[in-house]
């Protein structure tokens, strides 16, 4: 069972030195939790971000595997990991943890490393409970 | 055009485990590239440039300006694309490099992107229409 309050509480910790909100998302674009912000800007930013996740995964995917050490375009094997988008007004950080999708939005002044970081480590320990809630293997 | 080919070309043999630059439109077309010796023909994906694209335009919606580049990683790739308006300047590396030293390349490529990017602009708005891969020349100068 998922408690939404206490998924709020666990994102808001990384609510600090510039990351200005946390969301967690459905690979569909649907809004699970959200910490940081009005709950319109969130939905707006969990549109946007599983957009460019899955666009990015669908047409990278071919490019990546072909990159790949004895590689070949296609491989299903290859999978995004994560996407960081440095924009002029900020950056904005997407991951998959389990099935869903984690988006962390920063400003400007927030070093990408550290936006990674705390992407990492948020994704890390989320993935536990939520592979319980939706045990499937991402696509 | 041959000239950022060789800078290119320069840069792929200069920065360890970077399989691919290329420098291309906003539809993916491209306009220069370098390719290491083993990368195959799939790395030249077209429709990634146009999804990086359209990932820079969706981005505006969310009041954060224009989008200067995106880092996507994958399972043992990774791509860095900058945006140098109309053009598109795209790293594609193994994990086995950190990330900061494809930014720091593609900061290195800045300036002559600049210069290709606004003979590229001229030459569309010139021309009254898509320049770009139509067989156009493009006249890059020396700073």
């Amino acid at each position: 069972m998922l408690k939404p309050k206490v998924i709020a509480q666990v994102l808001s910790q990384v609510n600090t030195n510039g990351i200005k909100a946390t969301l967690l998302l459905n690979p569909d674009g649907s809004l699970i939790s959200f910490a940081g912000g009005s709950e319109s800007e969130a939905k707006v930013l969990a549109a946007v971000a599983s957009n460019v996740w899955f666009a990015y995964e669908r047409h990278g995917k071919p490019a990546a595997a072909a990159g790949a050490e004895g590689g070949e375009a296609g491989n299903s094997a290859e999978s995004l990991q994560d996407l960081i988008l440095d924009c002029e007004a900020g950056k904005l950080s997407v991951s998959r943890a389990s099935r869903m999708l984690l988006c962390l939005v920063a400003n400007e002044e927030v070093e990408w490393g550290l936006l990674k970081a705390k992407t990492k480590v948020l994704r890390e320990y989320l993935e536990g409970p939520l592979s319980l809630v939706s045990p499937s293997a991402p696509p | 055009m041959a000239e950022l080919d060789a800078l290119l070309e320069s840069m792929l043999t200069r920065t360890e485990h970077v399989k691919a630059i290329m420098v291309t439109d906003r539809d993916g077309v491209i306009l220069a590239k370098a390719l290491h010796k083993d990368s195959q023909d799939g790395i030249l994906e077209p429709a990634f440039s146009a999804t990086f694209a359209v990932a820079c335009e969706q981005c505006g919606k969310l009041g954060l300006g224009t989008t200067n580049s995106i880092i996507s990683t994958f399972s043992s790739t990774q791509i860095v694309q900058f945006s140098h308006p109309p053009l598109i300047l795209t790293l594609l590396a193994s994990l086995d490099i950190p990330p900061g030293v494809l930014l720091a390349a593609g900061k290195d490529l800045a300036d002559p992107m600049k210069m290709v990017a606004d003979a590229v602009a001229r030459s569309t708005a010139g021309a009254g229409g898509p320049a770009v891969g139509s067989g156009n020349a493009v006249v890059v100068g020396r700073a």
